[in-house]
């Protein structure tokens, strides 16, 4: 199959069918993003600003989205997430998703609406049929207007690179920009395996938002460089 | 309790003191670099007049306001010296926890208990002994348990001493503050004539960074401190113990500094920690005082007790 064709497949055709995998719509209403304010803005960004103080570089690059993105970070850590979502700000974050792994965040009802709720979450297959499913119920957001959150590599401490092609179906087909994020510190906040945190500095380095083209591989070695780009920045002002 | 600052007669000439600091120093770093302002901005000597100009207000605040907001001041420094210690000498993560958990138990005996305080060391090497036992793993557990007390008695209890010294004496406030903007201002003094006069170094086995006019500029800058905020101190103290208190407060950053630098070396790691912008993280900001403030504490009693 080609990958114009799988991505038609993961189009999903005109019934465009849910299937088995829950969309936990009920996070996205009115009310429950009312209830996600308060919790990041009350609990979760004053917590993380004390266990991993933040500091953002590049965030002047957001000012250049007009629409929904697609954000790209390398993934290390559980912190990943609400860092990134503290670090790209409410404007950003009132209209983001988290794509997450429905078999690790979703396998418990408790788990799954807590990290809805919390964090804004949406389950994401990993791997079988499923996996188009979740990638064409984001294709859908993405064209309500909500932006998404991805980690490419699929599992924490992969680096960042070897991103898989998911996010580059998703914003070829929506034709909606890529921005690159890279976070650095998290490793030594809580690496994988670990379940407590121990407090560090972090810093998150925003690229400018990468045009999506036509072309799926083109766009992943693009997103890959865009971060590698980051990263550089990022360590280098460390350096300073 | 939270106690509104603005009660305290102590309190304005204190912040007005200290936030002309801040403006003076900015404006002399500004004439003393010449540089554009855009590259300026981009400058460590810039990130680190932010960073001042956050702390400096903050700290006045917190510790004229007290109560819960002093405490979650002295929490953050806690966890996160504390976790850039562990993170500096490759602590283990059980020993790691048992540091930060001793060190927010230090505050609130500090607080609220002080009849146990001078159990704290013994309890927290009791505490620790226990992670060995407990586990079953005692490979590299003398080191871990060595390098873990290590952190306790130089990031953690240090700051329990500044709650106990707070809470304890009646110029606790004013002692505190002294000795911080002293502590900050002789550090600051240390670079800047240190990079003016350079000189002699001192120890160069131990930091050979560390000058003979460096240390100079450390005495002065521990006079002008505890000058600058003479309105803050206390009528019972003699002019004699005041002198001693420069002396130390000068001495205890050289100390600070040497201290810094050795363990540093000895454990072969540098943390490069993005806390505090334009400084190396927490500890490397607060550690002159956590070894000053004991000290002169202590010295201050001393000279109070045998000349008056």
């Amino acid at each position: 199959m080609s990958e114009r064709e799988q991505s038609q497949a993961a189009q999903g055709g005109p019934s465009r069918r849910r299937g088995p995998v829950p969309t936990w719509s009920w996070a996205r209403t009115p009310p429950a993003r009312l209830v996600r304010s308060g919790i990041q803005y009350g609990a979760l960004v004053p917590l993380l600003k004390f266990i991993a103080p933040f500091t953002v570089i590049g965030k002047r690059n957001l000012g250049k989205l007009k629409g929904p993105a697609v954000f790209v970070a390398n993934h290390q850590s559980h912190f990943d997430a609400p860092v990134s979502l503290a670090a790209l700000g409410g404007r950003i974050r009132r209209r983001l998703v988290v794509a997450a792994a429905a078999d690790y965040f979703y396998s418990s009802a408790v788990k799954g609406a807590a990290a809805s709720l919390a964090l804004g979450t949406v389950p994401f297959v990993r791997s079988g049929g499923s996996s188009r499913e979740s990638l064409q119920f984001l294709k859908d957001l993405v064209g309500k207007g909500w932006s998404v959150l991805i980690f490419p590599s699929g599992t924490r401490g992969t680096g960042a690179s070897g991103f898989k092609k998911g996010f580059a179906y998703l914003a070829v087909d929506a034709q909606v920009p890529v921005v690159p994020l890279y976070l650095d510190g998290l490793d030594q906040v809580m690496p994988k395996g670990s379940f407590i945190p121990l407090p560090g500095g972090v810093v998150v380095g925003i690229g400018p938002p990468i045009a999506p083209g036509h072309d799926y591989n083109d766009l992943v070695r693009r997103a890959e460089a865009g971060v590698a780009e980051v990263r550089t920045v990022v360590k280098g002002w460390e350096g300073t | 309790m939270p106690r509104n600052p603005l009660a305290n007669p102590l309190f304005l000439p204190v912040f007005w003191r200290v936030l002309l600091l801040l403006v003076v120093g900015l404006a002399a770093v500004v004439l003393s670099q010449r540089r554009s302002l855009e590259v300026w901005r981009r400058s460590t000597l810039f990130l680190r007049a932010r960073t001042w100009f956050v702390i400096g207000p903050l700290f006045v605040l917190a510790v004229f306001i007290g109560g819960f907001v002093a405490f979650l001041l002295a929490t953050f420094v806690v966890v996160q010296g504390c976790s850039e210690f562990v993170r500096i000498a490759a602590i283990d993560r059980r020993y790691a926890y048992l540091l930060i958990l001793g060190g927010e138990l230090g505050l609130l005996v500090a607080a609220l208990a002080r009849d146990f305080f001078g159990f704290l060391p013994f309890g927290f090497f009791i505490a620790l002994t226990l992670v060995p036992i407990l586990s079953g793993r005692i490979t590299d557990a003398h080191r871990q348990v060595a390098d873990t007390l290590v952190g306790y008695v130089f990031v953690a209890l240090p700051m329990a001493y500044i709650v106990f010294v707070k809470s304890a004496e009646p110029w606790g406030l004013n002692f505190l503050v002294i000795v911080t903007v002293s502590v900050a201002l002789s550090d600051i003094a240390a670079y800047a004539t240190g990079s003016a006069l350079r000189g002699r170094k001192l120890m160069p086995r131990v930091d050979p960074t560390k000058t003979w006019g460096g240390a100079l500029g450390n005495l002065i800058g521990a006079a002008v401190g505890v000058g600058w905020l003479w309105v803050a101190v206390p009528p019972e103290w003699s002019i004699a113990a005041v002198v001693v208190l420069v002396l130390v407060i000068a001495f205890g950053s050289v100390w600070a500094d040497l201290t810094g630098g050795f363990i540093q070396r000895a454990f072969r790691t540098e943390v490069r920690s993005t806390v505090l912008l334009g400084y190396g993280g927490v500890l490397s900001r607060v550690d002159s005082l956590l070894i000053t403030f004991p000290l002169s504490y202590y010295a201050l009693i001393l000279v109070l007790k045998v000349v008056g």
